[in-house]
């Protein structure tokens, strides 16, 4: 092991700079990825998650391997990024969910919407829109938005103030969203709305609009330090978590087989291949022998462990 | 009381380097936290490969990074602040195998 060691000066050493663990590993993060720093932050065993995945995507590369899974969170990785300098709570308050809402969940609670809408949530509303779209408002954080954006948030606004209404015997009125139990309100309609059925991701877009809404509330209401946003963000970043969970369950791509639905195709074609005659009859062949390699063997990362598993049966 | 030391085995390049990493209370800090730290030197001689006489390089980088700050100098002076204490300073300095590096004024 080659020490760090200038030997010439281990006599006239009369003072050293010595730095805190915590604030290498901030710059040599900061530094960026080379050989020295991953070797150091390795040893330090503060190696960021990023660059790990990137070191083993770039293996994989060179192993001639895709690990899609890997390949997935480090692109999500990519969009963390660039918002990394950013203040959370602000980057929350500004960021686009990624997103949208199901229509077949918004078609669930559609009658739930504030009805008949009184003149003043009407007026208000008028209010919030302008307040949106102006090119230029100082109360507002964020850019102007077009009429959709706004058109989802009204709407979102009258299934809010509906339950709010109904299930919490408030007087109808946007500074609702202004006030301070507008948090446990929030929280409440979520569970009602995931009690109806509706998606997380649906429940996150539904709560960013809540957000958007509350911050207008907090220009109309006398005492806007008692809206607790903190609680509305804590909630938003709690129904976009449950969605990207729910998202690992979904398939990635249209086109992708589930490992079931390919062995289904291969038993669909092997009857196939037993009814048929003639040329036919040669065509599937092909066809069968195609699917029987690509499904009669476990996926490569199953394959792995059972292979390992085996040499361990076979070597006791 | 011993002072707590850890060398730290850095590969680069097929070649191992030890890295030493000694704990120490923070003393300028009202809490006086203990943090593990590094030298500011050995880091230097890693990250750019610096053999000869430091060159500050990697303290410019912390100073960049508005981290100056955080760099403590271990001389016989912060022990007489009371930063350091006498046995503190000296499991520095003669760490058995990995002796402090010289140290060429960064600042």
């Amino acid at each position: 092991m080659r020490l760090l060691v200038d030997v010439e000066a281990r006599a006239r050493v009369r003072k050293a700079s010595i730095c805190p663990l915590t604030i290498l590993v901030a710059a040599l993060t900061h530094h960026g990825r080379c050989d020295a720093t991953t070797s150091i932050l390795t040893a330090c065993n503060k190696l960021p998650k990023r660059w790990a995945q990137e070191l083993e995507s770039e293996a994989n590369a060179r192993a001639d391997e895709v690990d899609l899974v890997l390949e997935e969170a480090l692109h999500e990785s990519e969009e963390c990024e660039e918002h990394a300098d950013v203040d959370l709570t602000h980057e929350l308050l500004m960021t686009v969910l990624p997103y949208e809402a199901e229509e077949e969940d918004t078609a669930i609670i559609s009658n739930s919407a504030l009805n008949p809408c009184p003149q003043l949530v009407v007026d208000q509303l008028i209010a919030y829109e302008q307040h949106r779209m102006a090119p230029f408002n100082r109360h507002r954080a964020g850019g102007q938005v077009v009429t959709q954006t706004v058109e989802s948030d009204k709407s979102n606004a009258l299934r809010w103030l509906g339950y709010v209404t109904v299930h919490q015997r408030q007087e109808p009125s946007l500074e609702l969203f202004g006030h301070p139990h507008v948090g446990a309100w929030t929280q409440a309609w979520m569970e009602w709305l995931r009690e109806q059925g509706l998606k997380s991701s649906t429940l996150a877009v539904y709560c960013n609009q809540v957000i958007a809404v509350s911050g207008y509330a907090l220009t109309i209401v006398e005492d806007p330090s008692s809206c607790p946003t903190d609680e509305l963000l804590n909630l938003r970043k709690q129904a976009e978590s449950l969605a990207k969970q729910e998202r690992l369950f979904q398939p990635k791509n249209k086109n992708w087989l589930s490992w079931e639905a390919a062995q289904e195709a291969r038993v669909a074609c092997v009857d196939a291949y037993h009814a048929a005659e003639g040329n036919t009859k040669q065509a599937l062949l092909r066809d069968c022998l195609i699917l029987s390699f690509h499904t009669l063997q476990p996926p490569d990362r199953a394959l792995r462990a059972r292979a390992s598993c085996y040499t361990y049966l076979f070597s006791h | 009381m011993a002072i707590p030391i850890e060398t730290l085995s850095v590969t680069m390049r097929g070649v191992t380097h030890a890295l030493t990493v000694i704990s120490l209370p923070d003393r300028r800090k009202r809490s006086s936290q203990r943090k593990a730290w590094v030298l500011v030197r050995a880091v230097e001689q890693l990250l750019f490969d610096v053999s000869s006489r430091s060159t500050g390089r990697f303290a410019d980088h912390l100073a960049r990074m508005s981290m100056g700050d955080g760099v403590l100098v271990a001389e016989r002076s912060a022990v007489a602040s009371g930063v350091l204490q006498e046995e503190e300073l000296s499991a520095g300095a003669h760490t058995a195998n990995t002796p402090l590096p010289a140290f060429v004024p960064l600042h």
